[in-house]
């Protein structure tokens, strides 16, 4: 059985025996017992201090765990991937379609020529309503004017009409140009987002 | 101290954690005191326009505010469209800022006065304030004299069932121990242990609401055993204090009954003076006056009172309607502040319901229906003679629950929680969405 600490960003994967744990700022996102090994595998990204890691969490009787982490000096997550995937490119190619023109996190930007027939246009001031299952809310557009947004079931469309911006508040902004664009949420299940919350005390003074 | 006061009192506990974390935002109380001093006794901002608020709208401060995304562009505070809190009640989430991780803010709910509790999302330093630093600015503003020399600075009494009884220490070692206790209007001896301890504790304040105070007062008279040492000052808030309870409260009390105006949303906003004004606290609001047509009105007419604040950066409001009636005047009070006026506060008025013995029973015991019965929108009480309880139920849409199997269980617990035999008569209605609702009323 061994014992190992690693940092992933400003999460923290600790095992101690057969027990793994996972913390995020803190706060216990994950703990699995029953842990008979740990692989991982990284790989530097284009962005710079920002890394991928596939970590698998192998545990007695074949139910094993795998995760996919990104992290750079600002932000960590950690996704739970499926468990036929084989190696970090595989993971990748899974969690996001190939072809997306810019990646934000967990959301691909694929360029595209025309709108799904029945498409439903959002109103922009329930872009953030609609969009919320998709882009959590963090994501968002700086310029929210000039673009228009488009949605169909559980496909997302943004038609940027002047130069607008993506932004996050953990990721770099990305730029997009004129154009077409279907937002794409990656696959898997994040792991953590539900976290503890403190609650406060009543004032005082009654309200 | 404390370890004295938490050992002769075992009921109460003391969050050392919340202690510590409040230490480190001692420059960040502190500099905020010392704002609320130079805008309220000095020579204030210019507060007019909403100016502030727009300035730093226009900097980028609700950038991260789904409900408030692209209020950075546009030129005039009016241009803004009303905050309404039907709509924050439906989708919280959506005034919530979302660059700042939920671990490092306060989850709060509305007290629910106006409607089902809604969450409201603190930054730290904004609960810090709210909790530590808010009754010394009413202290000082109002220039209470013993508040800073007394052991223990508040005793602040609730009906909350659901919470604790606490205490909290200044981080700055300005004013002494704050106590929270919790009384229950089916345990009067509750009552008599507050008594107790304002006799045992001498604090410089009490702090209440109107329909609790009411009650103490109440008791505070039938036990003449008690003696107590003059307080400084008493704080009502949280419902409209009326004169006759005001009178009352000083003779039993032997001090000035000073009234208060806040809510969760924005913290007190509202802070009594000597002349018994209360005066807008310009470093952290922005109030307008409103006619049932959103036109802004002018100096001295009644109308809806709407609040804007950035003072809480993970759930600002802007322009939002807060469903309280009153008047803003800004011409100079004798008190010397140039911080306008809130006259007129007419809404929130919540009267005891005086039972058949004649003994008063604050009706906001109630609020914990919505707790209770998940599946309630909206309820009213309304005492139409003294031993009759008229309840009207608004259920969630879409609920489950049968209504017949609603008006049972409300009944059966308003009648056993009342204490005296009384006849409660409950039914589902749809209230109206045009008028001012008041929750609890009294017809007789």
């Amino acid at each position: 059985m061994k014992n190992a600490t690693v940092f992933y960003g400003t999460l923290l994967s600790s095992r101690r025996g057969s027990t793994l744990t996972i913390t995020k700022d803190s706060h216990v996102i994950l703990s699995l017992h029953d842990v008979v090994g740990v692989t991982t595998q990284s790989m530097t990204c284009a962005e710079p201090g920002s890394q991928v890691v596939f970590m698998r969490v192998l545990r007695t009787n074949k139910r094993n765990r795998y995760f996919f982490i990104d992290f750079d000096d600002n932000q960590s997550n950690i996704r739970e991937v499926h468990r036929d995937l084989n190696d970090l490119s595989a993971v990748l190619n899974w969690l996001l379609p190939a072809g997306y023109s810019h990646r934000q996190g967990d959301i691909g930007i694929y360029a595209r020529q025309h709108l799904p027939l029945d498409r439903r246009e959002i109103p922009n001031e329930r872009q953030s309503t609609e969009f919320a299952g998709l882009m959590n809310r963090r994501h968002r557009f700086d310029c929210m004017q000039d673009c228009k947004f488009f949605r169909k079931d559980n496909r997302y469309f943004v038609q940027v009409l002047c130069r607008a911006h993506m932004v996050h508040p953990e990721h770099p902004s990305i730029a997009l140009n004129p154009g077409l664009y279907e937002l794409r949420g990656a696959k898997g299940r994040v792991v953590g987002r539900t976290v503890a919350v403190r609650s406060g005390k009543p004032p005082f003074v009654e309200l | 101290m404390i370890g004295r006061f938490l050992h002769a009192h075992p009921g109460f506990s003391f969050d050392v954690e919340e202690f510590v974390l409040s230490t480190k935002y001692v420059s960040d109380l502190q500099r905020r005191y010392v704002a609320f001093l130079h805008e309220m006794t000095g020579e204030p901002s210019d507060w007019s326009g909403g100016r502030l608020i727009l300035d730093e709208v226009q900097r980028g401060a609700c950038d991260w505010v789904p409900a408030y995304q692209g209020y950075k562009y546009t030129r005039d505070f009016s241009e803004w469209p009303f905050t309404d809190k039907s709509a924050v009640r439906s989708c919280p989430e959506e005034y919530l800022a979302v660059n700042l991780s939920r671990t490092d803010l306060f989850l709060k709910t509305t007290t629910g006065s106006s409607g089902p509790p809604v969450p409201i999302w603190h930054t730290a330093p904004f609960y810090f304030d709210g909790l530590l630093l808010t009754l010394r600015k009413i202290a000082f503003f109002w220039g209470a004299k013993e508040a800073p020399t007394r052991p223990i600075f508040c005793i602040s009494l609730s009906d909350d069932r659901a919470k604790q009884q606490f205490i909290a220490a200044d981080p700055v070692k300005e004013v002494g121990i704050y106590v929270r206790a919790i009384v229950d209007e089916q345990r009067l001896e509750t009552y008599d242990h507050v008594l107790a301890l304002i006799n045992e504790l001498e604090p410089a304040c009490i702090s209440s609401k109107p329909s609790i105070l009411e009650s103490l007062v109440e008791r505070a008279v039938l036990k003449p055993q008690f003696s107590l040492r003059p307080l400084d000052f008493i704080v009502s808030s949280g419902a409209k204090l009326e004169a006759g309870l005001q009178v009352r409260l000083e003779e039993t009390f032997g001090t000035r009954a000073i009234e208060a105006y806040g809510m969760t949303e924005f913290g007190v906003v509202g802070y009594p003076c000597r002349q018994g004004a209360l005066h807008v606290d310009m470093t952290s609001t922005f109030i307008e006056v409103i006619d049932s047509e959103g036109k802004v009105l002018p100096d001295g007419q009644l109308g809806e009172l709407v609040v804007s604040s950035l003072s809480n950066r993970a759930m600002p409001f802007l322009r939002y309607k807060t469903g309280d009636l009153g008047a803003l005047e800004t011409a100079n009070c004798a008190c010397g502040s140039l911080a306008p006026r809130l006259m007129k506060l007419s809404g929130r008025i919540i009267r005891c319901l005086q039972l058949p013995s004649g003994r008063f029973f604050p009706p906001t015991y109630f609020n914990d229906l919505f707790v209770r019965f998940p599946c309630l929108k909206e309820f009213q009480i309304t005492q139409i003679a003294r031993n009759t309880l008229e309840i009207l139920l608004e259920p969630q849409s879409g609920t489950t629950v049968p209504n017949n199997e609603l008006v049972d269980q409300v009944h059966l617990y308003v009648r056993d929680s009342l204490g005296e035999p009384m006849s409660v008569h409950v039914r589902v209605v749809t209230f109206r969405k045009d008028c001012k609702f008041e929750r609890f009323r009294t017809n007789f």
